[in-house]
C-alpha cells in the first residue's frame, strides 16, 4: 500500500514537472510593427502583449503614429501569440486581433517579429430592438448574422495552420420572442462597415432578410412587428 | 561598444597615472598595512547603469552590497576574489520583457595594487573578472541571463585602527551577457556598463 503511494506521488510529481512553463533562459524577442485601420490610418494607444495563452511575457502600447516596438521573454510552452487589443472591455473601439506561432511553425523559435503593418478593424456596435407594437401572439424567430470583432492569424502563411484560425467570421446570435415577450433589446459587437443580416420568420412561415449596414461605431435598429 | 570599450580604457589608464602620480608625490607613505596578509572589505553600492542598455532603458536599480577577500601576493599587490549582489525592478517592461524585477550576482577573481598617499589614507586600485548571473522573476517563473564581466575599482581608504579603515571608491564595470537576440537589440542586451559608487569598511587580516 505505501509503496503504491510512493509510486503515486512520484507519478504526481513527474507530471507537474513535465508540464511546467518555464521562461527561455539568455533569449529575447523584438516585436515591431504599425496599427492601422482598414482606412490606413495609425491606430494609437492599443494595448499589445505577447507571450503564451496563458502568461503574459512582453507587453507595449501603439504610439500615436501606430508603430509599437518592444521586447517579450518566450516561454517553452506551446505557441507564441501576440495579442493586439486583447483582454479590452466590450466597448473598445477597436477588435481584437491574435498573431500566433504555432508550436509546428518551423519558424517557432525567431528572434524578431517585424510585423509590418497590421490591419485592426474598427468596432461598430449594434443595438437590436424588438418590439412587438401590433399585440400579435405569433412566435418570431430571430437569427442575426454579424461579422466578429475579433482575428486570429498563423503567421506562418502554412494552409494546415491557418486553417485552425478565425479571423473576422462570421458570428450568429439566435433569438426566438413569444407573445409574453414584448420587447427584446439586444447590443451586439461588430466590424465598422460590415453589413448585418437579420433573417426572421413568424411561427414557421417564411424567412425574411433584413440587411443592417453598420456604418457608424453605434447603430441601432428597431424591428418593429 | 568600441566607443564604451575606449572610454573604459581611457578611464583605466587616466586612473592608473593619476594614482601613480599622487604615491609619487607622498614621501611619508604609511607602512603598516604591508604587515597585514591582507584584506576583506564590505561596501555598500549605488548601482548605475550608464548608456543605452535594458538596465539603464527599462529598471530602477537598488543598493548593492559588495564583499572582497584580498591576499598579498607582494607588499603592494594583492590577489583575491569578490562577491557582489544588487536588485532591479523592472519598471518599462517594453525594453525589458514582462518581469518584476532581476537579482544580479557577480563573483570573480580580483588583482589589485596598493598606493600609499597619507600616513592614514591609501588608494588600492584593484581590476578583474568574473561570471555575472541576472535571475530574472516573474510570479512563480523565474530565469537566468548570464556571461562574464570585467571591472576596475579605484578605492580609497582611510584608516582608524590598524585593523579597520573606511573605504570609498567608484567602480567601472561593464557585464558582458550572452542572450540570443534580434540584431536590433543586441547593443541593449549583450553588454551593459555601470559606475558605481559605494562606501564601506575594510578589515585587514
Amino acid at each position: 500500500m505505501l509503496r503504491n503511494l510512493k509510486l503515486l506521488a512520484v507519478c504526481i510529481l513527474f507530471v507537474m514537472t513535465s508540464c511546467a512553463e518555464d521562461v527561455i533562459d539568455s533569449r529575447r524577442i523584438r516585436i515591431a510593427g504599425r496599427l492601422i485601420d482598414d482606412m490606413g490610418s495609425p491606430v494609437s494607444d492599443i494595448h499589445i502583449t505577447s507571450g503564451s495563452k496563458t502568461t503574459i511575457l512582453g507587453a507595449s502600447a501603439s504610439e500615436i503614429t501606430g508603430n509599437f516596438d518592444f521586447v517579450s521573454l518566450e516561454s517553452n510552452r506551446g505557441e507564441f501569440q501576440i495579442q493586439i487589443n486583447s483582454g479590452a472591455q466590450r466597448d473598445s473601439l477597436f477588435a481584437e486581433v491574435i498573431l500566433v506561432n504555432d508550436l509546428s511553425s518551423p519558424n517557432r523559435s525567431r528572434l524578431n517579429y517585424d510585423l509590418g503593418d497590421v490591419i485592426v478593424k474598427p468596432t461598430a456596435f449594434l443595438n437590436l430592438k424588438t418590439q412587438n407594437t401590433s399585440g400579435t401572439s405569433d412566435t418570431l424567430k430571430i437569427l442575426l448574422d454579424y461579422t466578429s470583432n475579433y482575428c486570429s492569424l498563423e503567421l506562418d502563411n502554412d494552409k494546415e495552420l491557418l486553417a485552425k484560425r478565425r479571423c473576422y467570421s462570421t458570428h450568429t446570435s439566435r433569438i426566438t420572442l413569444h407573445a409574453q415577450d414584448l420587447n427584446y433589446d439586444t447590443r451586439v459587437t461588430s466590424v465598422k462597415n460590415e453589413i448585418a443580416r437579420l433573417y426572421y420568420r413568424f411561427n414557421n412561415g417564411f424567412q425574411q432578410i433584413v440587411e443592417i449596414p453598420l456604418t457608424n461605431t453605434e447603430n441601432t435598429y428597431v424591428f418593429e412587428y | 561598444m568600441f566607443l564604451n570599450i575606449r572610454s573604459f580604457l581611457i578611464g583605466i589608464g587616466f586612473m592608473i597615472c593619476s594614482a601613480v602620480m599622487c604615491a609619487q608625490d607622498t614621501t611619508q607613505a604609511a607602512s603598516y598595512s604591508y604587515k597585514r596578509k591582507g584584506l576583506v572589505n564590505t561596501q555598500l553600492y549605488i548601482p548605475n547603469a550608464i548608456g543605452s542598455n535594458f538596465v539603464s532603458d527599462g529598471m530602477k536599480v537598488k543598493p548593492g552590497f559588495k564583499l572582497s577577500a584580498l591576499g598579498r601576493i607582494y607588499p603592494k599587490v594583492l590577489l583575491g576574489v569578490r562577491y557582489s549582489l544588487f536588485e532591479a525592478e523592472v519598471t518599462q517592461p517594453e525594453y525589458t520583457g514582462s518581469y518584476e524585477r532581476s537579482r544580479v550576482f557577480l563573483i570573480g577573481g580580483d588583482i589589485g595594487y596598493q598606493f600609499d598617499l597619507l600616513s592614514n589614507l591609501d588608494l588600492i586600485i584593484t581590476a578583474g573578472g568574473g561570471y555575472v548571473s541576472y535571475l530574472g522573476i516573474k510570479d512563480d517563473l523565474d530565469f537566468r541571463d548570464s556571461g562574464g564581466a570585467i571591472w576596475l575599482n579605484p578605492e580609497l581608504s582611510y584608516s582608524i585602527f590598524k585593523w579597520l579603515a573606511i573605504t570609498a571608491g567608484v567602480e567601472i564595470r561593464a557585464d558582458y551577457l550572452n542572450i540570443k537576440t534580434a540584431p536590433q537589440l543586441e547593443g541593449n542586451f549583450n553588454q551593459v556598463t555601470y559606475l558605481n559608487l559605494g562606501s564601506g569598511l575594510r578589515f585587514m587580516l
